[in-house]
Order: C-alpha cells, then sequence, then structure tokens
C-alpha cells in the first residue's frame, strides 16, 4: 500500500511461496479465487458501536472488491464475541449468526478464534486487545483491530513481538488508524515523506480537540460489568482519551515525521469530568529528535476551542495531510477501488478494503508495529502529563532499566484480571496529579498594620 | 530608528530644557538625576540597586529622593537603607503613596509594585513628566495593556524615556540573536517552543485580622487579580522574545491550563497555549510553577534555514553588557535619557507582551480561542473590556473584595 514498506516483485514472489507451503487454507483460497468463490470466514470481537460498524464495513469491502475487481470473495460471518452476550448475539443477527456462534463472558474470544474463522476483527476497550491480538496471531488469523492496541508500555511491546510473529506467519493485520488507509493522507505522506516534495519537515501541530464524550454523570461502578460498559471513562480500559482517541494524531505524526519521538514534555488536567478517572486535555510537547517537535493538542470539553488535524511545516511550505501536495509516484494501488459511485469512500471502509485485498492477493501488510508505535506515543504523553515529567521513549520502550516503573507501568485492573475475575474497581474521580505535594515556600506574613486615612476629596 | 522615534527626539530636545542641561552638566561634572522608587519589595529594591550601580558606572551622582510602597515597614525599610538615607517623610506608604512620591522633585521613577497598579502608576508618572523603569508585566488586562500603550505614546511625545524589566532586551546574546534575525541572516522563523517551567514560588497565608487589600498585596503572586497569573507575572520574559524576534505579537491564543498544586490565591499551576503568530506560525508556549516537576526554561525558534539571507559586510554591532542584563537595563535607561545612545522607549513592546501572555491566559482559563484583534481593536469585544477585579482603582478607594482562596477558573461549560 505505502511506498515504503511495498516489497519487491521477488520479496512478493517468496512471500507468496511462504505462505503456500505454510498455510494450505491460504493457497486454497488463493486458486479457487480465479474460478469460483472463495470462502472467507469472519469473526467480531467487541461487539459495541464501532465492531458493529467495522464488522459491516468488512462485508461491504469484500462486496466492492468482487463488484469492481471480481475477487469473488465469498465472505461469511462466522461469530461473534462480546463481554455481554446479548451484545454479541444482537450483532449476530444482521449476517444470520447462529446463537450458539455469538460468545459472551471474558473467554468468548477464545471461542470464537477456536471456531474455525479466516479474520479475526477486533474492538474491544484497548486494555484487552494485547492478549486478544496474541490469541489470534498464535492461531494464525489475519487480524483487524481498532486502534490504540493497548493501554500501557508492556501491552505496545507485546503487540509489536506479536506484529512481527504475524510477519513470519504471512498474517494480513491491519489497524483501525483510519487516516493511514485515506487516499489523500497516503499520497500526500508519500509525497513529502518519501519523495521530500516541500524539503525537509520543520515543525508541527497536531490536534484532536473536541466537545465532551461520554459519561455526563458519576458511573459509581461495581461489577467487572460495570467497567467494561462504560470503558471509555476509565484509563485502565481505555489509557484516557490521549490514548483512545488522539492516537489517530499521534500515528499520523508519526507517519510523517517517519519515527516516534524521542520524548514528551506534558501538561493536562481533569476539570469537567463527573465520571470516570480521566483526564479532560493534553497538551503534549513531543520531541522527535534533530530539531522536530509537535505540538500535541487534545481535549474533550464542551465550550471549548475545536480543532481536529494535523499541520506540518517543511522548507517549502506546510500541509494538513489532506491537500497534497502530489507525489510524483503514487503509492496507490492503481486498481485498488477508493471510491464508489464518485464518492470516496473514506478510511474506515478502505482498511477494510485494503486487508481483503492485501490477504486475497497474497500481499503483506501488517500495521501492528505503527499502530503499537502510535500507541506508546500517546501513552508517553499520558504519563507525562500525569507526572509532570520528561519522559522519553526508551523508558517505556527500550531500555528496561531507564525508568523501570515506566517500562512496566501496567494499569490495573488487567485483561487478565478481567479473565479471572480479579477486578478491582478504580477510584472514581480520583485523577494523577503532576509533581510532589510541597506547595511552594510559606512566607511569614505580615503583621496588619494601622492604613494611613485618605485625605478628604481623594479618589 | 523608526520616523516616529525622530520626531519624538526633536519634540525632547525642544521642549525640555532640564533634559538638555541635565545632558551637558552630566558630563562635565558627574551630575545626576533624583530617583524614587514604588514599590519596595525584593525586585524594586534589587532594581534600585541596579539603577543606582549603573548611574555610578556612567559617572552619574543620582540620589533616592523618595520611595513608595503600600506597606508602611516596606517603604522605610528600603528608604532607610545606608546606602540611600532617604528621609522618613520621603518613604510614603498606602495607597496614594505612589502619588505623593510624583509629586516630589524626582525625575526618574523605578516601579516594582504587582502589575495590576502598573498601568495607573505608569500614566501618572508620564503624566507628571517622568522618566520610567517599570518592571514587567505591565497589565493583567486589555484595558490596562491599552492604557500602557497610550501612556508609552505620550512619553514619546513629552521625550520621556522607557525602560521596561524584559531585561532579556538587554543582554548581549538577546541582541545579537535579534539583530541576526531582523536582518534575515538565520532565515525566518516558521515555528518554536518558549518555556518557563520550574518549581512552586512562595505564598503568604492571611494573618488574623488582616484586610482583603493587605492581604492581597502582600500575597499577591497568588493571585490573578494581582499577577496576572504566572503566565503573565513570569513568563512575559519569555513571549516578548518571541513577539521581539518574530516582529509581531500573537494574532490568536488556544490554551490549556489548570491548578494542580497551590494552596492560596486563584491561580493555575501551568499553562500551555498554542500561540499563533500568523503566516503559519506558531509557538507553543510552556510555563508551569509545580515543586517535583521537570524543569525547562528559554526560547528555541525553528528557522527555515533555506531563506537565510548573506550579507558579507553586515557585522553584528558590539553590544554593551556590564553587570548583568538587569543593571544594563538601567544603563541603558540613562544612555537614553542623557541622549548618549537613541532614544528608548519599550512601554508598548513589554504592554504587548504581557497583553500577548494575558491572552493566553484567557485561552486556557476558558478553553476557548481569544484572538489579539478582540482585546486590542473590537470594542464589543468581552476581551476589550476585560477588567480584572478588585482593580488599581478598587485599592485607591478602598473597595477591594479579595477573591476567595484555592477557587480557580474551569475551561469550557459543564
Amino acid at each position: 500500500m505505502k511506498k515504503g514498506r511495498s516489497v519487491s516483485r521477488r520479496d512478493f514472489m517468496r512471500t507468496a511461496a511462504v505462505a503456500g507451503a505454510a498455510f494450505g487454507g491460504f493457497t486454497i483460497l488463493g486458486s479457487t479465487a480465479k474460478g469460483q468463490g472463495k470462502v472467507l470466514k469472519v469473526g467480531l470481537i467487541g461487539c459495541g458501536g464501532r465492531g458493529r460498524d467495522a464488522l459491516r464495513q468488512h462485508v461491504n469491502a469484500a462486496k466492492i472488491l468482487n463488484d469492481r475487481l471480481s475477487l469473488g470473495i465469498d465472505l461469511k460471518v462466522a461469530g461473534t464475541a462480546d463481554w455481554f452476550k446479548d451484545r454479541a448475539v444482537e450483532a449476530g443477527k444482521a449476517y444470520d449468526v447462529p446463537a450458539d456462534r455469538c460468545f459472551g463472558g471474558p473467554l468468548g474470544y477464545q471461542k470464537l478464534i477456536e471456531s474455525g474463522v479466516d479474520i479475526v476483527l477486533m474492538a474491544t476497550a484497548p486494555s484487552f486487545r494485547p492478549l486478544h491480538f496474541e490469541a489470534a496471531v498464535k492461531a494464525g488469523k489475519h487480524v483487524f483491530f481498532e486502534k490504540p492496541i493497548a493501554v500501557d508500555p508492556p501491552g505496545c511491546r507485546k503487540v509489536i513481538e506479536l506484529g512481527q510473529e504475524a510477519e513470519k506467519k504471512n498474517l494480513v493485520v491491519v489497524a483501525g488508524t483510519n487516516t493511514r488507509h485515506t487516499r489523500s493522507f497516503i499520497e500526500t505522506q508519500a509525497a513529502v515523506t518519501q519523495e521530500k516534495a516541500l524539503g525537509e519537515l520543520l515543525t508541527g501541530r497536531i490536534g484532536g480537540c473536541i466537545g465532551h464524550m461520554f459519561a455526563r454523570q458519576p458511573i459509581q461502578p461495581k461489577t467487572a460489568d460495570d467497567l467494561v460498559r462504560t470503558w471509555q471513562d476509565w484509563i485502565e480500559l481505555s489509557g484516557d482519551f490521549i490514548v483512545e482517541q488522539h492516537i489517530h494524531m499521534t500515528d499520523i505524526a508519526n507517519w510523517f515525521v517517519g519515527r516516534p519521538p524521542v520524548s514528551a514534555y506534558a501538561f493536562g488536567d481533569r476539570a469537567r469530568r463527573k465520571g470516570g478517572n480521566q483526564y479532560d486535555f493534553f497538551s503534549v510537547d513531543f520531541d522527535y529528535g534533530s530539531g522536530v517537535h509537535v505540538h500535541s493538542m487534545s481535549r474533550q470539553m464542551n465550550g471549548c476551542w475545536t480543532w481536529g488535524g494535523v499541520d506540518f511545516v517543511y522548507e517549502k511550505g506546510s500541509t494538513d495531510g489532506d491537500k497534497g501536495p502530489k507525489p510524483q509516484q503514487s503509492p496507490i494501488i492503481a486498481e485498488v477501488p477508493y471510491e464508489l459511485d464518485g464518492k470516496l469512500l473514506g478510511g474506515h471502509q478502505q482498511e477494510h478494503i485494503h486487508l481483503l485485498y492485501h490477504l486475497v492477493k497474497g500481499k503483506p501488510l501488517n500495521q501492528a508495529k505503527d499502530v503499537a508505535l502510535g500507541t506508546a506515543t500517546a501513552i508517553m504523553g499520558r504519563i507525562s502529563a500525569y507526572t509532570g515529567q520528561r519522559v522519553e521513549w526508551k523508558e517505556i520502550m527500550t531500555d528496561p532499566k531507564a525508568k523501570p516503573e515506566y517500562y512496566n507501568l501496567t494499569l490495573k485492573p488487567t485483561a487478565e484480571d478481567f479473565e479471572k475475575g480479579a477486578v478491582e474497581i478504580p477510584k472514581e474521580g480520583v485523577v494523577p496529579i503532576p509533581g510532589s505535594e510541597s506547595g511552594g515556600r510559606p512566607r511569614p506574613t505580615p503583621k496588619p498594620q494601622p492604613k494611613p486615612q485618605p485625605k478628604k476629596g481623594a479618589t | 530608528m523608526s520616523s516616529d522615534l525622530k520626531k519624538g527626539l526633536a519634540a525632547a530636545s525642544s521642549a525640555f530644557g532640564a533634559f538638555t542641561i541635565l545632558g551637558a552638566t552630566a558630563k562635565g561634572q558627574g551630575k545626576g538625576f533624583k530617583v524614587g522608587l514604588i514599590g519596595c519589595g525584593g525586585r524594586g529594591g534589587g532594581a534600585l540597586g541596579d539603577h543606582m550601580n549603573a548611574a555610578k558606572r556612567l559617572g552619574l551622582d543620582s540620589k533616592v529622593v523618595a520611595v513608595a510602597d503600600w506597606f508602611k515597614d516596606r517603604a522605610e525599610k528600603v528608604g532607610t537603607d545606608k546606602r540611600y538615607d532617604v528621609p522618613k517623610d520621603r518613604c510614603f506608604h498606602g495607597p496614594d503613596a505612589y502619588k505623593k512620591l510624583l509629586e516630589t522633585d524626582v525625575e526618574i521613577v523605578l516601579m516594582a509594585t504587582s502589575p495590576n497598579f502598573r498601568p495607573v502608576h505608569f500614566e501618572a508618572a508620564i503624566k507628571a513628566g517622568k522618566h520610567a523603569f517599570f518592571e514587567k508585566p505591565v497589565c493583567v488586562d486589555p484595558p490596562g495593556g491599552r492604557r500602557v500603550i497610550e501612556a508609552g505614546e505620550l512619553a514619546k511625545q513629552k521625550g520621556l524615556s522607557v525602560v521596561a524589566g524584559t531585561q532579556r532586551r538587554h543582554t548581549k546574546g538577546h541582541q545579537s540573536a535579534a539583530f541576526e534575525i531582523h536582518n534575515g541572516l538565520r532565515g525566518k522563523i516558521v515555528g518554536g517552543r518558549i518555556y518557563w517551567c520550574g518549581g512552586a514560588l512562595w505564598y503568604r497565608t492571611r494573618a488574623e485580622g488582616q484586610s482583603d487589600a493587605d492581604y492581597m498585596v502582600a500575597n499577591w503572586v497568588s493571585f490573578t487579580e494581582m499577577s496576572g497569573d504566572h503566565i503573565v507575572e513570569q513568563h512575559v520574559h519569555n513571549i516578548d522574545i518571541a513577539n521581539w524576534y518574530i516582529g509581531r505579537p500573537p494574532v490568536t491564543a488556544a490554551g490549556f491550563g489548570g491548578r494542580a498544586r497551590r494552596k492560596t490565591g486563584n491561580q493555575f499551576d501551568f499553562h500551555s497555549v498554542d500561540y499563533d503568530y500568523g503566516d503559519g506560525c506558531h509557538i507553543h508556549s510552556m510555563c508551569r510553577q509545580v515543586n517535583g516537576t521537570a524543569g525547562a526554561g528559554g526560547e528555541h525558534f525553528v528557522f527555515n534555514t533555506t531563506t537565510k539571507v548573506e550579507k558579507k559586510d553586515l557585522k553584528v554591532p558590539e553590544f554593551e553588557e556590564i553587570g548583568g542584563a538587569t543593571q544594563q537595563e538601567h544603563a541603558d535607561l540613562l544612555y537614553s535619557i542623557l541622549d548618549k545612545k537613541p532614544y528608548l522607549n519599550e512601554a508598548r513592546n513589554v504592554a504587548e507582551a504581557s497583553l500577548a501572555a494575558v491572552m493566553g491566559r484567557f485561552a486556557t482559563y476558558t478553553g476557548k480561542l481569544i484572538k489579539w484583534d478582540d482585546m486590542m481593536k473590537n470594542k464589543d469585544s468581552e476581551w476589550y473590556n476585560f477588567t480584572c477585579k478588585p482593580s488599581a482603582e478598587d485599592f485607591e478607594k478602598g473597595t477591594v473584595k479579595a477573591p476567595p482562596d484555592d477557587v480557580a477558573a474551569i475551561p469550557g461549560t459543564a
């Protein structure tokens, strides 16, 4: 898809050969494609709004590819899973999934993966993602997983490792960082980052400042169910909204700069929220090294300035990623459909088209590392805002000894705790306060003294 | 030098006999100026010392003739210092102490009260025909900032020299950098970061029976109405550099800030602001006063070096900096008064830096995007008329009601 990670023709052939040798199912799919319909079974883990949309877009992608490229994909929704069984059943209904293939409970995901699906879509709360991704990759499934893919540094590193394993297994892994699937951004990124159409990158800003989201009142959770139902409000499940939502922007920044940042220096606070334990805003100075800093702004509050987007400044001009410049050599694969009836399909639809296209064509596509780095970037900003410390990339990702408390930071309750039924309910409305308690140096208070009377008539 | 400045100079030499005579006598006989200080806290005492040292350096026999402070003991403590030996009846105190000081024969007035008083004091000083050194910041709200700019124009007409306590404008390093930047030698500024992030400052709790006014004056670094919040009070230094180097004040501010650890007053503990300077140039401003957090300081600009201009014949001048910037600023004030260097009037610079900081504070307190023009031009805007209460006038009239401690602004709406 993207020029920088596209594989030479010879690599393609080798990959395809490996795939053919290792995966009987895969090969059969490939060979049957030409003549007749090939069956692909897809399952969904996490049947909330985003999950159901992803499934619909996935099914739609198969249809678009069949209509436009005659790929003859016979896509079947083979199962669903959710913490809540009724949600799984409800999501399955639209596709006539039998109720016994709609799994509920903490281990529903395992049952779904074991049920003979080829592709797994994941859209649970992100705290579960590393565990679910692990199960899917070990079982040799192709994966679409929603962003973000973890809530803490160990989770991010785990996903990177699993992504490498997936690569070895020739599994297609697509992430829900949908801007990476948006044609205008793909082309602009190729033009400015690979072809240097605007010269060197000098500085930038990314914004995800919107209105209030989710709980309006205290949630007062008592059970694990309560937490799962309101996961967007709890840092232990969402990673806080800088991770949950703003990962889109940190990922774009990493993509355009070409690397993750070296450090984060951040400010944030909880101002208005009544439910959960998240902050309301983050303002982060990401240092990308070589003098390039990106100011990341994210907020979920009503009545405030809003801005969503990116602004990267280069020697020869700036870009918002969408309006170009156009590359000399487009990384877009010409035959992949990006429009329907003259209208752009949009990133959310496109990501599933890319997944199925690469899968069926036997072309490698693996976004595990990208989305993990984008997630880790947001987590680094979060830790910095919570603590008031400058947090370095190596401290969370590469050097176990530099700051073990960051490197090993594990938000509890973990996904494992949910599976074990050992869930401790976080305290609502209690958030980290940066810095230390000692607040200033009190000075002796002067004694009250008589004030001279103002002259009569003086103003 | 701008034609405005030249005009100001011409007006100065014709309108002020005393000015010319002083200049002449100063060179020959080591005569000096009569100096007064309004605001006798730590910075005020420091500024006075710096001023007198600078005067000595220039061969002037200046004399401190009056001091003024809200508190009697403060005024007398500085005034009766052996170096100055000001008679007690010239150590004024109380809300109108500054007026009494300005009624004396003082020629140069140094101002270092809390910044909310500055517009009133500065305007009075200029109207009374005094040269002025005034500490930064010079206002806490837009009407105050505009008042300083107007008084600065009046000073120009009257040929009065004005220097502000944004002392980075008087360091060799910053002046050389500004010279290079303004001549295009480094290329265009396309972005940057400015930081003043450190630990918590001092604070005072209210004494038993202490009046609201006394408490606020004593604990002024904790109250937005007095200090403008630390983005204004302290970070103005860095914002002034950004304005100076870029060559204009910002167009808008969008900001993020909060109160985390403070115990008294109503200020925020941190501000992180996106200043849009127009033409695609944004500056990320960061300031914090919280113990146990990572510190950061200074100004870091991003230059588009591909736009650099080569001027081989252009030499960066040798800028003077003796005794540190806080002494040099007084030397530069005296040079200007003595006509030994071009006329100096920093009122607009420091007012615009203070106003930019106020704009950032509005942005962090409300969460809104704040426009410069709404503070400076659009008379119907709430920001144009925004006045911190209690105001300096309230302190003079004795109508001060202190805002509650530990109740800070909350951005956004419920």
